[in-house]
């Protein structure tokens, strides 16, 4: 089953290309245009990774992740900040606030690809260790 | 021969004189029955007899009362304001004698005062010396330097203070410069009290090495300037706190246009980096996957055109936009981690009742912070979790992290509905005196910095962070280019100081019963178009004030005003102003309120003032200003100090009291010359036992003078 990506960003030029790449890489996509809609794909689209812009109208996408962050068992749904906010202290505000990678625009796509696939082993191993550990309990 | 001898013997000679002419003129009248040539013979003998006794009696007065009174007015003169005045020797020897000898003693008096003055002159030259060097320092510093005393009234400023706190013209409400004035008119009481509070922490943690003890913060002044203000405190021998200094720089300007493109360039930066990180994916996206079909391609092809497009736009606008970009701005200031933990701990406490436990501390970090707005973030922060939540006490720590320093205030806390403390940050509040109005989330970005709210882990408390810039390593300020000194030039001289003021009392004490010598005066002279209020205009208003004995010629209110309607060539005659040289000017109804300003705190002092009263008045509706200043006026003191001279004019008063008369009949002429009349009649005053402002007033009122109305 291909994994699932939740592209959430405004603006429809990168979300063409964002769209197309991951299609292209193998996963299956949603796109959300704003903070509020994030939130209802997060509940009915049950993506395995979201690529996350912050300058988003409504809730930002530092409030999204808050969101994220705050409801157990989203703990290890990775997130990727790809935003144009590329200031130092905006960075780390994302790290500290639980992103899993900031990327700021514009970014190589290959990087891109590899963060995303990256994430996702991260976290499909730490699945298995849990089931392993769970296992040998 | 005695004073008692000579009167007994005048009176003596009068009385015989009466007697003699009176007996001879009863015993003529009895002789008359028989010869009536006998009866005028005898009235006659009367007549004479009540003229020799008159003359003889007046020449006792004057001789005795007038010519001795005249003596005592003399020596009185002699001996206090106008040592060069000599008595004419006129009246009887001995009355001559006496002149003789008052003009004699004068002499002596004046030698001995010359003397006196002369080795007072040189033993103080020394002292001039080191005042004029500093003098002129002050008057070549770019720098703005003010002189408090702690009651916040202005000992010293030089023009560059002046330049940069002083408003313009034509706005009325804007506050003035000037010696004893207060400096809470210029610039926020707050941003002092909170920089004094800092200098006091300061001064006690203070280490022998230690050498300066200031504190800055960047305040816009009441004029609109912004001005980062360094304060530093004037101490006792003791260490007690005596005042302070503040030195104003203008940063305003610079500021803001750096800022301006700081913020150009961030905005900038933003947009452009999401226009090329579309056009980048799209060409990457192309450059992949080369077999992807003709409408794919085409697709791609139109985002890079769309979005190069969209950056030649962004680029057009941002120039026009910013351009006019003036939001208020911040200066930023080094301070140590554990003095803002201090600073807050304290006012927290103080002002709020909260208890404030130190949570982590980086001793060694440093912040980039503007201490003041901060401090009015976080106390903010604080006022709301206590009122709103009931949250009684806080944990604070500041810490490093990454590059930052953050500062969290935490409490305990579970469960909180995350979008209550979302909206927090973007509650406004209060910060300065402009009524400027900032959230806490405006005070971090313009710290360069972040805030937000998160909960512990544990979920058992939540705290605020904000993300603050770190100072570089602190690195000693570079020491201003060494300048070579020049001497002392009449033309830079003028600094305006009186360190008196350190012992005078409160600014708003109980006037009346103050030393006329220890208050402070508006003098004050308005020209009109003539001498009928209600009919007659004002064209021109002239004042200074006088501070601790000292008439100040630098601080000056001189305004010409439009009285729309004609100057009639009589009243040109005298004042000189005509209709061209108005025309333009203020009117009444914009000139009083400022005048109002300039006179504020002060006792109001003029030659004939119930006259230029009086057309203020006839302007109070129109202006809506009211006078309620104490006044003393120089005519009838004049009145109360020499009530046998029958002119006091203004002139003659000058010249019985010896003060030159220049530059009559301009307002501020006539203002400069009641102003040292004044000052000259308070010794004379006091020797006649009036020594505060009540007892002068009640003196005046009781002359005839005081009776005018107009």
């Amino acid at each position: 089953m291909p994994a699932k990506v939740l592209i959430v960003d405004d603006e429809a030029n990168i979300v063409i290309s964002l769209e197309f790449l991951m299609q292209q890489a193998g996963y299956e996509v949603a796109v959300a245009r704003n903070g509020e809609e994030a939130l209802e794909q997060i509940a009915s689209f049950h993506p395995d990774l979201i690529l996350l812009d912050v300058m988003l109208p409504g809730l930002n996408g530092f409030d999204v992740l808050q969101r994220v962050r705050q409801h157990a068992g989203a703990h290890e749904l990775p997130v990727i900040m790809l935003t144009a906010k590329g200031r130092e202290v905006e960075v780390t505000k994302g790290m500290a606030l639980g992103a899993n990678a900031y990327i700021t625009k514009p970014f190589s796509t290959r990087n891109l690809l590899d963060e995303v696939r990256r994430q996702l082993d991260a976290c499909r191993q730490a699945r298995i260790d849990e089931q392993h550990e769970t296992f040998t309990d | 021969m005695k004073r008692s001898q000579i009167s007994k013997l005048v009176g003596v000679v009068a009385l015989t004189a009466l007697a003699t002419g009176l007996g001879a003129g009863w015993l003529l009248a009895q002789a008359a029955q028989q010869n009536g040539a006998l009866l005028w013979l005898g009235v006659a003998l009367i007549l004479a007899a009540l003229i020799i006794a008159a003359v003889t009696g007046q020449r006792f007065v004057r001789a005795f009362v007038w010519d001795v009174r005249r003596l005592i007015d003399a020596g009185r003169l002699m001996l206090t304001v106008h040592p060069k005045h000599r008595v004419q020797p006129i009246g009887l020897p001995d009355i001559q004698e006496m002149a003789a000898l008052l003009n004699q003693f004068a002499e002596r008096l004046e030698q001995v005062q010359k003397e006196r003055a002369e080795i007072v002159r040189q033993a103080r030259s020394d002292v001039e010396q080191e005042r004029a060097m500093l003098a002129t320092l002050l008057a070549e510093l770019t720098e703005g330097v003010l002189v408090c005393n702690l009651d916040g009234q202005i000992l010293l400023y030089n023009r560059s203070a002046r330049r940069l706190l002083d408003g313009s013209p034509s706005d009325a409400a804007q506050p003035f410069v000037g010696l004893g004035r207060s400096v809470f008119g210029l610039i926020d009481r707050n941003a002092i009290v909170h920089a004094l509070e800092q200098v006091h922490y300061l001064l006690q943690r203070r280490k022998p090495d230690e050498q300066a003890m200031m504190t800055s913060f960047v305040i816009a002044a009441a004029n609109g300037r912004l001005l980062r203000t360094r304060l530093a405190p004037l101490t006792e021998g003791d260490g007690s706190l005596r005042g302070y200094i503040l030195t104003l720089q203008d940063v305003g300007e610079g500021i803001e246009r750096s800022l301006r493109r700081d913020a150009l360039l961030q905005t900038l930066t933003e947009r452009q980096r999401a226009s090329l990180g579309a056009i980048r994916a799209a060409i990457e996206a192309m450059e992949s996957y080369p077999n992807m079909t003709a409408a794919q391609r085409q697709r791609f092809q139109q985002v890079i055109l769309d979005e190069a497009q969209q950056l030649s736009e962004q680029i057009d606008e941002m120039m026009r936009g910013h351009a006019s970009d003036l939001r208020a701005q911040w200066m930023l200031e080094e301070i140590a981690a554990p003095d803002l933990l201090w600073a807050v701990q304290r006012r927290l406490a103080d002002r709020l009742g909260v208890e404030v436990t130190p949570g982590a501390m980086d001793d060694a970090l440093h912040l980039k912070i503007d201490n003041y707005t901060l401090m009015q973030g976080l106390f903010h922060l604080a006022h709301t979790l206590s009122q709103d939540f009931g949250v009684r006490s806080l944990t604070l720590s500041v810490q490093g992290v990454e590059s930052f320093a953050a500062i969290d205030i935490e409490w305990p806390c579970r469960g909180v509905a995350m979008e209550r403390w979302q909206r927090w940050k973007e509650r406004a509040f209060v910060v300065d005196d402009r009524d400027g109005v900032v959230t806490l989330r405006e005070v971090a970005e313009r710290h360069g910095g972040e805030v937000w709210f998160q909960m512990r882990p544990s979920g058992e408390s939540a705290y605020f962070r904000l993300l603050l810039p770190r100072a570089v390593d602190a690195t000693p300020v570079a020491s201003a280019p060494a300048k070579s000194f020049m001497a002392p030039s009449v033309e830079s001289r003028p600094e305006y100081y009186d360190f008196d003021l350190f012992h005078q009392p409160g600014q708003h004490p109980e006037l009346d019963r103050r030393p006329l010598r220890s208050l402070t005066y508006t003098v004050l002279d308005a020209e009109t178009t003539g001498l009928t209020p209600g009919l007659d205009e004002i064209v021109s208003i002239g004042a200074l004030r006088i501070v601790n004995g000292r008439l100040l010629r630098q601080e000056v209110f001189e305004q010409l005003v439009d009285p729309r309607r004609p100057i009639p060539a009589a009243a040109t005659a005298i004042h000189g102003i005509t209709d061209e040289m108005v025309k333009g000017q203020p009117t009444i109804e914009v000139v009083l309120p400022r005048l109002l300003k300039f006179v504020e705190d002060t006792v109001l002092v003029g030659h004939n003032l119930a006259f230029d009263l009086r057309m203020f008045k006839e302007k109070e509706a129109e202006s809506g200003v009211c006078f309620v200043n104490p006044v003393l006026d120089t005519l009838l003191l004049s009145a109360v100090l020499h009530p046998e001279e029958e002119r006091h004019g203004l002139e003659d008063i000058a010249r019985r009291l010896g003060v030159q008369v220049l530059g009559r009949h301009t307002a501020l002429g006539d203002a400069i010359l009641a102003g040292e009349i004044f000052l000259r009649m308070i010794p004379l005053l006091e020797e006649r036992g009036i020594y505060t402002l009540q007892q002068a007033r009640v003196a005046a009122e009781q002359t005839y003078f005081a009776r005018l109305e107009y």
